[in-house]
């Protein structure tokens, strides 16, 4: 459909909305001037940490300053060979996927590297990174039509899960610093998977979108909820996942868990009626897509109240059709 | 602007320039789009802000676009607009701002576009937040479906095909604003 195609009311609608009041330009230098006062505070920890430390770090053998990520992996890639490795072989794991030969390998090389995390806040950053590479792994598997076991639903939410406990232990402008990664990189992935009509994954990575999402909103909050028995390792090695997130009765939880059971049920429900409301075409009282809207009139196409009462649990992001 | 893939060299190394030359290209077609979905000159502004904060936290992170920046600046507005509207859903509804009396009409005239404009945002904010984006991008942004399909991550067709639904819906709510 063409913009002349369109019809007359409409045309003479979106007409009406072309027109839209400049930014304040102070405002919008503010924000500039914010933006880029940002960049630089940025660029300064991307060098390191504190500046009178650098010079410890050098000596006649390492000039150049040396990063405790680098010594890491240096005694992680000579463990690896003492125990009869190849470099390559380490690194060809790290790409693997679930179901190939060196996949537990991968998972065993990541388990050290938390151990060997030399603070929480490193911890937590390797622990989202891990998770975007358990999510990266189910869309591999996928664009090559692999199946998609339970199992590797599970390890994803588990290692989520993991994440958000590791960033509960820090202070608080770290951890929102992260979770904010944590809930664009979801969001991001969430939309790829449901490209790849990965719908139990893209379920997954929304619950923890909305969790951090619900961090930021209420970091103190957050910071209860999952440092109470959010002992970051648990017996297994991993933490099992929110048993408040979990609708099976007590009695069943000696059951292997079902990564597909423990998502909310209300989000596959909310799912739904998103996709229900646009095939209605209309937004329903109280949801949050028609968030401060007043009603046109009662009785109108979207009914009455809208705005009111979304509740958090919704799930817009990309699942609005 | 220089090549986009040498500016984003040069933003993930957070390069002052690379990055200011990204906000002034950017920011103003971004405010726009959020202001569609608000109808409010400040709410616009500050979650305009938010958006390039959010492209600088993803650079700096070693993610953020691979290739488009626009593209990604506006999926990035829109997960920007769903995360405030889930904000405030619990609070009342601000006013759509009045600042559209075109300079040099009559006053009556003025009044007809005010009442005009606040009807077709109203029409608009009752779409889903998919559907909105299809009707702003698309036919105030100018947008093809390819690209809008790359924005919403949805297939061209599925684009089309929420295209066809919104106009419907924005007909039917805009019948009942006049009636």
């Amino acid at each position: 459909v063409k913009q002349e195609d369109l019809p007359e009311e409409v045309k003479k609608a979106l007409a009406a909305m072309k027109e839209v009041p400049s930014p304040d330009p102070i405002r919008q230098a503010a924000a500039r001037q914010a933006f880029l006062a940002r960049a630089g505070q940025l660029r300064l920890q991307a060098v390191s940490g504190r500046q009178d430390m650098r010079h410890r770090k050098q000596n006649i053998l390492f000039r150049r300053e040396r990063f405790p990520m680098t010594t890491l992996a240096r005694a992680l890639i000579t463990l690896v060979l003492l125990s009869g490795l190849g470099t390559g072989t380490a690194l060809a794991a790290d790409a693997s996927v679930p179901g190939q030969f060196l996949h537990p390998l991968d998972l065993t090389i990541e388990n050290v590297q938390q151990a060997l995390a030399f603070s929480p806040a490193a911890r937590a950053q390797l622990s989202l990174r891990i998770a975007a590479e358990r999510a990266d792994e189910l869309m591999a598997l996928a664009r090559s039509g692999q199946a998609i076991e339970q199992g590797d639903l599970l390890r994803l939410q588990t290692q989520l899960q993991t994440t958000l406990q590791d960033m509960s232990q820090l202070q608080q402008q770290d951890m929102l610093r992260l979770l904010t990664q944590l809930r664009d990189m979801a969001g991001d992935q969430a939309g790829q998977m449901e490209q790849l009509r990965l719908n139990e994954g893209a379920a997954i990575m929304e619950q923890f979108r909305q969790q951090a999402q619900n961090g930021i909103d209420d970091p103190a909050g957050f910071q209860e909820q999952h440092r109470h028995g959010a002992g970051w390792q648990s017996e297994a090695g991993t933490p099992e996942p929110e048993a408040t997130e979990t609708t099976e009765p007590a009695g069943e939880a000696t059951q292997e868990p079902d990564a597909t059971t423990t998502l909310e049920p209300a989000r596959d429900q909310d799912r739904q009626q998103d996709r229900d409301r646009d095939q209605d075409q209309t937004c329903q009282p109280g949801s949050v897509n028609c968030p401060n809207v007043t009603p046109p009139a009662p009785g109108g196409p979207s009914g009455q109240g809208g705005g009111h009462g979304g509740g958090p649990g919704g799930n817009n992001n990309g699942n609005d059709d | 602007l220089e090549s986009e893939q040498e500016l984003l060299r040069r933003a993930r190394a957070l390069e002052e320039g690379a990055l200011a030359a990204i906000f002034d290209e950017y920011y103003e077609a971004i405010y726009r789009y959020i202001y569609h979905y608000t109808g409010h000159v400040q709410s616009a502004e500050d979650m305009a802000a938010e958006v390039f904060q959010r492209l600088l936290e993803q650079l700096h992170a070693g993610r953020g676009p691979d290739r488009h920046i626009k593209a990604w600046l506006y999926r990035v507005a829109h997960n920007v607009i769903i995360d405030e509207a889930r904000r405030l859903s619990h609070r009342d509804h601000r006013e759509l701002d009045e600042e559209l009396a075109s300079a040099g009409a009559s006053p009556e005239e003025q009044t007809q576009q005010a009442i005009l404009s606040e009807q077709a945002h109203r029409a608009l904010l009752h779409l889903t937040p998919k559907q909105r984006s299809v009707i702003v991008l698309r036919f105030l942004e100018g947008m093809d479906h390819d690209e809008i399909a790359h924005i919403l991550s949805m297939p061209v067709g599925a684009v089309k095909a929420l295209q066809h639904r919104a106009l419907a819906a924005m007909r039917r709510n805009l019948a009942h604003l006049a009636g």
